[in-house]
């Protein structure tokens, strides 16, 4: 039976993972955890007392300070919890996988029947309960607070969960990084960059919308994807085709979608060669990617997500620029080579049925069902906030068109000319970085060294020219698309020539042409 | 039974496993011998699931390695080369994990362990942290760790390197036993006298190439088809020597001086027997007789420097 093998399957993983009781067992043991608590709970313990006495809390005063100053405290105890969580979180699961690696303990897991979906969600298991060990033993400084009457104790909770939230996806996307990193020291690097510039982001966003915020808890939900005003937001709420959805429900959900997300990467690292994981990966990202398009549209006509309604024209540059996250894959998606031990040999240029696949006829599709997603999802949204589809969105489909079969058969050459995936996926990152991300430094210098004022016509030979003005550029964007799908025919038929020459020296396995 | 079928992996340019194919049964220990960078631990890793081949499969008792994957992980236990345990964590706890891993039944581990650590002499170590065992009590653990869900097919990759002529005496012993136990045991090493005792199969592998597969004596015989027989009698050997020259089998006849007669033979035991019984209804006085077979050892060096091909 499917279904009582799914449920056993359900309950190993979840229930009696077997990673994370080990996990368990080695984070229990001896007097290290006895001396890692200790130390945590006197640093918080100095914390409250230091801020106590500096704070008025007590003296003689009126009961309305009184109840500020007690607010205050449990505010700022609540930071200094998140604090922790950003500083021990990461620090949590970012070596585990890589450390595995280092010490050739992976191999060991994986001849035995252990899915990389076992094996992750036992890791996330074991730093997510870590979490909440510290979570609960910080309980008894927050109770002084809800004892004292500065907060309620529902506030906690919420403010707990968000924490907890936050803790899960930091400790998810230091897994990640640890699945990806080469080396121990470098996926903890990159862990802290990566949580380091989320929780700078969103505490400048969410500070201002928590600290710009009318007498209403409405408040947008970035205010809650900062680790640092869950005191004050725990019960904010946002207000969602009228009803009042409370913004910890949204980080929930957000939190566990990019979570998913990211394990999906991660599975993809630690077995290469399973179609599986690499279909399930791409068709999560088209979904999420539609589902925020669908946001979008719908919010920037009915005016809640942007502050304020846009017009046809801006919400085409802005979906365009939201799709530029891509950039970021797209080195990994567009290249192939025969060098990293899997099968990725050139087989045609563009078949739509290998788009969930990581064949190389599966790119170009891939790359332009996504951008195509943002488009249909937004107009969509749009229709459902009562605002027919604008052809002023026309142009921008054409330059997103353009602009991704370029980078794509820029990708297609440097894998074609170069001896292996690896080289060709460094060469297109460099590519990426001059064309797009050089210019946005250099134009500015420019144009201060010139003279001439922002924005300017400089901005004309940046590859993203049309969106720095959208609305003064009109038909501009048709244009540069159309220049661009040109350019990409004649690099496409470089790549195709080079790739023919090599393929004299190159013998293909059963199955598979060079040209198709 | 396991049977491996075509199987090939290229990185890039280089084609580590050409196409490699050979069957084994129950009880059979196959000892995969070859140099090192021959493709030992490349096809092992394909076998074991962990590496995709190129083209190619395997087959155990029914379960497609690119398949099954799933299927074939539940019947095998794999040893790499090189292998790291965890920090901080107890011999029975190792044990309990890996049992936990393979879903044994928890009311089941106890005894399961309790056995694997008494097959693997671990038993007093049961209780030690595992990073304070010696390098050969890991290569235990870790080959009891391999036998916690009682699979079919063990893969034992250069088991032997590093340890001590002790251990290595006593992981032979180990290997017997689990071969008597009706396990497929695939033992590799770059070493071949450590494997030519107690495999009763035998592949040479050589840039990817498998060049033999057999029994020991089989594999011998395939390389080099004749012995040489060396006949000694009380007195006139050039004579003994012409009078078993057009025999069944025999390819040629040497006598030196007058009490020794060297017959390069490839019949059967019967010709052999036949050759002994002629020279004694002559009339000659056979006083012995003694055979020189190359052993694996020989064949080994001459097959991989290119003596056959
Ligand atoms: N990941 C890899 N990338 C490229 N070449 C490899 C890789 N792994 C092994 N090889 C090459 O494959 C050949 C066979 O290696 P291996 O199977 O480890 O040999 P053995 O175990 O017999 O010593 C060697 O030439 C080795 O350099
Ligand atoms: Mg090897």
């Amino acid at each position: 039976m499917a279904i009582t093998a799914w449920i056993t399957e359900f309950r190993d993983t979840y229930f009696a993972n077997a990673t994370s009781r080990r996990d368990f067992r080695v984070q229990m043991r001896g007097s290290r955890s006895a001396i890692l608590f200790g130390c945590y709970l006197s640093a918080l313990v100095a914390v409250a007392t230091i801020y106590y006495s500096g704070s008025n809390i007590g003296q003689v005063q009126s009961v309305v300070e009184a109840q500020r100053a007690l607010t205050e405290f449990y505010a700022t105890m609540m930071r200094v919890l998140a604090i922790l969580v950003v500083l021990i979180t990461p620090a949590l699961s970012a070596s585990t996988i890589s450390a595995e690696r280092a010490r050739q303990s992976l191999d060991l897991l994986f001849s035995a029947p252990v899915s990389p979906r076992y094996y992750l969600v036992g890791k996330v298991i074991s730093s997510y309960r870590y979490t909440w060990m510290l979570l609960i033993l910080a309980l008894p400084i927050t109770a002084a607070a809800v004892v004292l009457g500065g907060a309620a104790w529902a506030d906690v909770l919420n403010a707990y969960l968000l924490l907890s939230f936050h803790a899960l996806l930091f400790t998810t996307f230091a897994l990640l990084m640890s699945a990806v990193a080469p080396k121990p020291v470098t996926a903890i690097v990159w862990s802290y960059v990566g949580v380091g510039l989320y929780v700078l982001f969103t505490t400048a966003f969410g500070g201002f919308a928590t600290f710009s915020r009318g007498s209403t808890d409405e408040l947008p939900v970035i205010s809650t994807l900062s680790p640092f005003f869950v005191a004050e937001n725990a019960s904010s709420y946002s207000l969602i085709a009228g009803i009042n959805v409370p913004n910890w429900i949204l980080t929930g959900l957000l939190v566990l979608a990019a979570c998913k997300f990211m394990l999906l990467g991660a599975a993809v690292r630690l077995e290469p060669g399973q179609p599986k994981h690499v279909r399930s990966l791409r068709a999560h990202a088209l979904a999420y990617w539609f589902a925020l398009a669908l946001l979008s549209g719908f919010s920037a006509t009915s005016g809640g997500f942007f502050g304020t309604t846009i017009s046809a024209v801006q919400l085409g540059a802005a979906t365009f620029a939201m799709g530029l996250v891509l950039l970021l894959f797209l080195p990994g998606i567009v290249t192939y080579g025969f060098d990293d031990g899997r099968r990725h040999y050139p087989d045609g240029i563009f078949r739509f049925k290998k788009m969930l696949t990581a064949q190389p006829s599966g790119s170009l599709p891939f790359v332009l069902t996504f951008f195509t997603t943002s488009i249909v999802g937004v107009v969509i949204g749009q229709a459902a906030a009562g605002r027919a589809p604008s052809t002023d969105l026309i142009p921008w489909v054409i330059f997103g068109l353009g602009f991704w079969s370029l980078l794509w058969a820029l990708g297609r050459l440097a894998s074609s000319a170069l001896l292996g995936v690896k080289s060709a996926r460094s060469v297109l990152s460099g590519i990426i970085g001059t064309v797009v991300l050089l210019p946005v430094g250099i134009i500015p210098a420019l144009h201060t060294a010139l003279g001439i004022n922002w924005p300017a016509n400089l901005w004309m030979f940046w590859i993203l020219g049309p969106i720095i003005d959208p609305k003064t550029y009109g038909i501009t964007p048709v244009l540069y698309g159309g220049g661009y799908l040109l350019l990409a025919t004649f690099i496409l038929i470089a790549a195709e020539a080079s790739l023919k020459k090599r393929m004299l020296r190159v013998r293909l396995p059963h199955g598979y042409s060079a040209t198709t | 039974m396991l049977e491996v079928k075509n199987l090939r992996k290229e990185y890039g340019p280089l084609t580590a496993v050409k196409g490699i194919s050979f069957s084994l049964k129950p009880g059979d220990i196959f000892g995969f011998i070859g140099s090192n960078g021959a493709g030992k631990t490349t096809t092992i890793r394909m076998i074991s699931t962990l590496l995709e081949p190129t083209s190619g499969t395997a087959v155990l008792n029914g379960a497609d390695i690119i398949a099954n994957p799933m299927d074939v992980r539940r019947m095998i236990g794999y040893m790499p080369d090189f292998f790291g345990l965890y920090d901080d964590v107890k011999v029975w706890e190792y044990l309990d994990f890996f049992a936990a891993i393979y879903r044994v039944p928890s009311g089941q581990r106890h005894d399961i362990i309790t056995n694997v650590l008494e097959l693997t002499d671990l038993t007093v170590k049961k209780d030690a942290f595992v990073q304070s065992l010696s390098r050969g009590m890991q290569q235990r653990l870790c080959l009891a760790r391999c036998l916690v869900h009682d699979p079919a097919l063990l893969l034992l990759d250069e088991p032997a390197s590093g340890l001590d002529p002790r251990a290595r005496a006593d992981l032979k012993e180990l290997i017997a036993e689990l071969g008597r136990m009706g396990k497929i045991v695939i033992v590799s090493s770059h070493i071949l006298p450590e494997l030519a005792d107690f495999c009763n199969c035998v592949g040479i592998i050589e840039r990817g190439e498998l060049l033999a597969f057999g029994t020991v004596d089989d594999v011998v015989r395939g390389i080099q088809p004749t012995r040489e027989l060396e006949i000694r009698v009380l007195a006139d050997a050039p004579n003994a020597a012409r009078a078993v020259s057009a025999m069944n089998g025999v390819h040629e006849v040497r006598s030196t001086g007058e009490d020794t007669v060297r017959v390069e033979f490839s019949g059967t035991l019967e010709g052999q027997a036949d050759i002994i019984d002629k020279l004694v209804r002559d009339g000659y006085r056979v006083v012995g007789l003694r055979e020189q077979q190359a052993d694996l050892e020989d064949v080994f060096l001459r097959l991989t420097t290119g003596a056959v091909n």
